[in-house]
């Protein structure tokens, strides 16, 4: 009984920090003059309003639950990962590669190598420099993982402006993968891809890893407190090699998926910084791998329903990224609500 | 008449998505001889839809100046307009869609990262129709796609440039006669430019040496500046650039060393008033307002439309008045015989 | 004497709990007022009420004999009570002075009157025989100095009521003596003190009452020179407690661990243990003495395998164990009960029946190619919660979620459930309660007399004095006496333990 009202406490502080920050995202929509109950109404309509649109939701959400695992499941262990970003540009390129110079292999295999040349590339980008440098210098994983970053991004633009990646023409993008390589689609005429269930299988697997295996278990202790896991007999450092991999490896997997199933080639600087809003997601969803996909699900909307409102109701897109802006500072400062909360129970008790 | 058929495409996706809930069921096929109940909204009022690409509307370059053309249109043409922001290369595809499903009659795709989009997009939906701006698509019964004749823009400044240098009609000048392009990278469109200007400076001023760097990135203002500096320190005083965001390091570096430079694409001279004497246009606003008027009036015509000085898809902007008259003249003569055919320009870059 | 303060019938519940039952207690103007109890017997909910930082739901209290009410702390600061939190409240950048003034700080508009503080603060802490530098900075100060300036704050505000919440948890011995002089000062001056304690020895040598509680009640009201430790103990726990345990003779075994020569160095590369040597028989304990910092925590961690030895060797069952990590040691069967709880001992944010596995997790029957079964886990956690009668026994629950009496006993639950043939347990006891010291106390005889091996580091000399077969005692890294229990008292112990004896004999360490 206990635990279960006091998980229902953990989800109702993201809940109201969402609910409040499209409360002030309403207030800022009428200072700048536009009417936010249409504005909101084209936002759910744009998310969820057509099939068209679940599918486009779903689409964008695949890379978010994927990254935003990855950086739950370092954030478990106690490593502050803001590297996701890089992990998952190395995965794309990997990916990419295998999907257009592999040739030869039926589909299902071609596409489980090319998945599997995204975890590898995700997970050494996380676990080789970043992971051994903390493991054995104590060098900080938050310096370490963002300077690793930008080495993936000048990586892409080395290999794609002119560089062995670029497709024949001077547009800087790599060959098509080949078809054997593609992730069906889910829905026709959409970008959901069978990389839905990819990303709904990682958070089983990161579940099962960080709840049910002997590894997660010593992940979470190094994550809680590293003093009691060495105390313990944990090897820490080896645990946070493997700790940042295995992050590293979601989002290596997130590239690879956006490869597989929605670009089919590698654009210069593809993406909205996925590996970076996972960071919020991750924050949002408390760390946990179910409230990561609902939580990646809920920036997805977002985004798919940013453009719907801009085109229907005229709103800049702009200002969902304020709303969006307001949910992370109120997710970061989610003391501030819980404070509000306290407070309102001990109005009530000194009411009573 | 523009047919639309919303209702049977989203019966349709319904249908499937259930169906792929099911258990991986093969997706529906569509030809269900269904028809939308939704008709086609009365009337005459032409609705376009734009999709700029990663850029944004305050690129100051290409979406900008789509955005100018739809705005014109919308009130010089009494169209609907609307615009969608991308934030990110897999935007691309839901935009274009949205627009067609809601029954947009033409949606703009500016840039060729969206070129592959625009195909997708457009053989879902055969009764809306596309314009691409900047890359070519052929063969598709309702897309245009909009190319322009860079070049003879490139021609016009490198015209002006050579005869300034001739006459030394400009203050500041160090008389070595010697001028730089800096290219961003060595890519068709770029190249385009800079032939007509090297065509264009030796038609005119057949002694004045014409430097050519290739900065290398369309997104390094420090890295523009400093070659720039460089080439300024070699003797050239007036720097044409060809290099997007890089280009706006070179204009600074003219600024600071008292030098001019030539804009591109749109009219830069807001950069640095007394330095950009001129830019080399690319009339991206000219050629959506076309396309869109070729809609209204039902003269659609889909694949590859050409924008070059005679349809006013390409040009110059007006120079400073520090330009002298005369040339400017001299000039506007060159741009007749171009267009009257009696001077060709080159595409491809002499070295 | 006139009494200040009256607490008249004061009851508090919290969901589940009843914290504070009916309790009544007065105050006299210059008493200090012990209030004794175990951990959770509602002393800190008391004081909270006190402090207006809780109101009662019923009951009321008294000042001077006329009722008040206070809906916030700062209510109870202006009717002159001052309390000084187990936790300090000290920004420590600051000065001293400025920590005291904040709040209230002299000066005019926005401009602080950093000189004018200074000199309000050096005169308060002469009139109350408190010496310290307004000046110095906070972050500078020993514990002992912070906590004066805790009281200098609440003086500042013109308290007349001192509530100390467990003041000497944090202090040592002699900082403890210190502010019991500081205390006698001020009630000599009028100031009444509230005293919140468990420690039996403090109160009595300190306090002109004691309050008992009890399960949020006051049990009695006594006088030091009319009651004994052994009657107060038995009124905290409710029934008749073993404060001196009896250790029964035990035939001794053979050595179970024999450390020779053992050097092992700080973290600055310096040396913390030099050259000691002992060993340890089965159904002994041996127990080390010493003031802290002479090289205790280093030694049972090299012995732990928690910090490499830079010489010597440690022979565990006759095997070579040197240069054994720390999981292979306590497989092998050395339990090691690490001083630091919240810290080392225990991961809070696990559960139980998590922390119950900490060290065999990835075992049969716990675990099978790196899955965890979680079923054995929580049946084994659920008997073994049961067996050491930790309360509650609930495998889901926090560590956290656990008072730190029934944290040890996890901890106890968790290194003893494996059966050890050797138990390192360093400060076992600290900052527990009567019931639970008893606890441990009990635990480690009952190893003793099934022929284990126990280490004992403790700098409660009493606790070393009253449970070790043999004493030894250390002093700047080295074994400086090991004595008989026979020939080890007080007066020796306490000689060697500050390096009072110029030498102390080599072989007495070593040949054991």
């Amino acid at each position: 009984m206990r635990g279960a009202t006091g998980r229902w406490r953990a989800a109702l502080i993201p809940l109201l920090a969402v609910l409040l920050s499209l409360l002030i995202g309403a207030v800022v929509m009428l200072a700048s003059g536009y009417n936010p109950l249409p504005a909101y109404a084209a936002l759910f309509v744009g998310a969820f309003g057509t099939p068209f649109n679940i599918a486009t939701t779903l689409a964008h959400s695949v890379p978010l639950m994927l990254t935003g695992l990855g950086v739950a499941v370092a954030f478990r262990s106690g490593l502050f990962n803001i590297g996701a970003e890089g992990q998952f540009w190395v995965g794309s390129i990997a990916t990419t590669w295998v999907g257009y110079a592999v040739g030869g292999l039926p589909p299902a295999l071609h596409v489980a190598l090319a998945l599997l040349a995204g975890a590898v590339a995700g997970a050494l980008w996380g676990a080789l420099v970043p992971g051994l440098l903390k493991a054995y210098t104590g060098a900080h994983e938050v310096i370490t993982t963002m300077m690793m970053t930008y080495v993936a991004i000048q990586l892409s633009h080395f290999l794609l402006e002119g560089g062995p990646m670029q497709a024949p023409g001077y547009t800087p993008v790599s060959p098509d993968i080949r078809p054997s390589a593609f992730l069906p689609l889910l829905v026709p005429r959409t970008q959901l891809s069978a990389g839905l269930f990819i990303a709904l299988g990682a958070a089983v697997i990161a579940w099962l890893i960080l709840e049910r295996t002997t590894l997660g278990y010593r992940m979470r202790a190094v994550g809680f407190n590293a003093r009691a896991a060495a105390y313990a007999g944990i090897d820490v450092a080896a645990t946070t090699v493997l700790a940042l991999g295995l992050s590293g490896a979601f989002a290596g997997v997130a590239g690879a998926v956006e490869v597989l199933g929605v670009n089919h080639r590698l654009y210069d600087s593809f993406t909205a910084g996925y590996g970076f809003t996972a960071i919020v997601v991750a924050l949002l969803a408390k760390n946990d791998p179910w409230a990561t996909l609902g939580a990646a699900l809920l920036f997805g909307a977002l985004s798919t329903g940013a453009s719907y409102m801009q085109l229907s109701a005229g709103v800049p897109s702009q200002l969902v990224d304020v709303v969006q802006g307001i949910i992370i500072f109120f997710i970061a400062a989610d003391a501030i609500i819980a404070w509000l909360l306290r407070r309102s129970r001990n109005r009530k008790e000194v009411a009573a | 008449m523009v047919r639309r058929r919303p209702a049977l495409v989203s019966l349709l996706l319904a249908l499937s998505l259930v169906l792929a809930a099911c258990g991986g069921a093969p997706a529906a096929k569509t030809g269900s001889p269904q028809q939308g109940q939704q008709a086609a909204s009365g009337g005459k009022t032409i609705r376009v839809g734009l999709v700029t690409d990663v850029g944004g509307l305050n690129d100051h370059s290409f979406n900008y100046l789509a955005d100018q053309g739809l705005q014109r249109a919308k009130t010089e043409l009494g169209i609907q307009g609307q615009v969608v922001e991308s934030h990110n290369q897999t935007d691309y595809i839901p935009n274009l869609t949205n627009f067609a499903q809601q029954g947009y009659d033409l949606v703009i795709a500016v840039g060729f990262l969206m070129t592959d989009a625009v195909k997708t997009v457009a053989k879902q939906y055969p009764d809306t129709k596309f314009l691409l701006i900047d890359d070519q698509i052929e063969g598709m019964p309702n897309v245009a796609s909009a190319m322009f004749r860079s070049e003879q823009a490139g021609y016009l400044v490198g015209a002006l440039t050579g005869l300034i240098e001739k006459q030394h009609a400009l203050p500041n000048l160090k008389g070595r006669d010697q001028v730089a392009v800096i290219g961003g990278m060595k890519i068709p469109p770029v190249d385009a430019y800079i032939a007509g200007f090297q065509a264009g400076v030796k038609a005119v001023s057949p002694q004045t040496k014409v430097n050519l760097v290739y900065e290398g990135k369309f997104d390094d203002p420090t890295g523009g500046r400093e070659v720039a500096l460089s080439q300024i320190a070699q003797g050239s005083d007036i720097l044409f650039h060809v290099a997007g965001g890089t280009g706006t390091g070179v204009i600074k570096a003219a600024e600071s060393q008292g030098v001019y430079a030539i804009g591109v694409d749109a009219d830069q001279n807001y950069l640095a008033p007394q330095t950009v004497i001129t830019s080399a246009l690319k009339r991206v606003d000219v050629a959506t307002f076309d396309v869109i008027k070729s809609v209204r009036d039902g003269t659609f015509q889909p694949g590859v439309h050409w924008f070059d000085l005679t349809n006013d898809g390409v040009g110059y902007a007006k120079p400073v008045a520090a330009v002298p008259q005369s040339i400017v003249r001299q000039v506007e003569q060159i741009r007749q015989q171009i267009i009257d055919g009696q001077i060709k320009v080159p595409a491809t870059v002499s070295q | 004497m006139d009494e200040v303060l009256r607490l008249r019938g004061i009851t508090k519940r919290f969901p589940g709990v009843l914290a504070n039952d009916r309790v009544d207690l007065g105050l006299l103007r210059g008493e200090i007022h012990a209030v004794l109890g175990e951990n959770g017997a509602g002393k800190s909910t008391l004081m909270k009420i006190v402090a207006g930082m809780l109101e009662p739901d019923e009951g009321r209290i008294e000042l001077d004999g006329r009722p008040v009410r206070f809906s916030s702390p700062r209510d109870a600061i202006a009717a002159g009570i001052g309390m000084v939190y187990q936790h300090f409240m000290l920004i420590p950048v600051f000065t001293v002075a400025e920590n005291v003034v904040l709040g209230a700080e002299p000066g005019r508009g926005l401009r602080f009157d950093r000189r004018e503080a200074e000199r309000e603060v050096r005169e308060l802490a002469e009139r109350y025989h408190m010496e310290v530098d307004p000046a110095a900075r906070v972050a500078d100060l020993s514990v002992g100095l912070q906590q004066r300036v805790e009281i200098l704050k609440t003086f500042y505000r013109k308290a007349r009521i001192l509530i100390l919440d467990e003041p000497t948890a944090a202090l040592t011995p002699q900082e403890a003596r210190e502010l019991f002089q500081v205390m006698r000062n001020l009630a000599g001056q009028g100031i009444s003190i509230l005293f919140i304690s468990h420690k039996l020895d403090e109160v009595l040598e300190v306090a002109d009452r004691i309050t008992v509680m009890r399960h949020g009640r006051t049990v009695a009201t006594l006088r030091p020179a009319e009651t004994s430790e052994q009657e107060l103990a038995n009124l905290m726990v409710g029934r008749a407690v073993q404060l001196t345990s009896v250790r029964p003779p035990v035939e001794r075994g053979p050595a179970v661990l024999e450390v020779a020569d053992l050097t092992v160095q700080r973290e600055d590369g310096r040396p913390a243990v030099q050259g000691v040597g002992f060993a340890i028989h089965a159904g002994e304990v041996f127990g080390i003495a010493g003031v802290e910092g002479n090289g205790q925590a280093e030694l049972v961690e090299a012995i732990a395998g928690l910090r490499p030895a830079a010489a010597g060797r440690i022979r565990f069952l006759g095997r070579d164990v040197t240069a054994w990590d720390a999981r292979r040691r306590a497989l092998a069967g050395i339990a090691y009960v690490p001083e630091d709880r919240v810290g080392t001992g225990l991961v809070m944010g696990f559960t139980l029946a998590e922390n119950l596995a900490l060290k065999r997790y990835f075992l049969p029957p716990l675990a099978r190619r790196g899955w965890i079964d979680r079923r054995a886990l929580w049946s084994e956690a659920k008997g073994r919660l049961e067996a050491y009668d930790v309360r509650p026994p609930e495998p889901g629950l926090a560590a956290r979620a656990l008072s730190g009496g029934n944290q040890q006993k996890v901890i106890l639950a968790r290194e003893l459930g494996s059966d050890p043939e050797l138990l390192v347990a360093y400060q076992p006891t600290r900052g527990l309660d009567v019931g639970a010291i008893e606890f441990v106390h009990g635990q480690i005889l009952r190893l003793r007399g099934e022929g284990k091996a126990i280490l004992l580091v403790s700098l409660e000399l009493d606790e070393v004095l009253e449970l070790s077969d043999t004493v030894a005692v250390m002093h700047r890294g080295r074994l400086a006496a090991v004595f008989p229990a026979g020939e080890a008292d007080r007066e020796r112990v306490g000689l060697y333990m500050t390096g009072g004896r110029e030498r102390a004999q080599e072989e007495e360490g070593a040949g054991r």
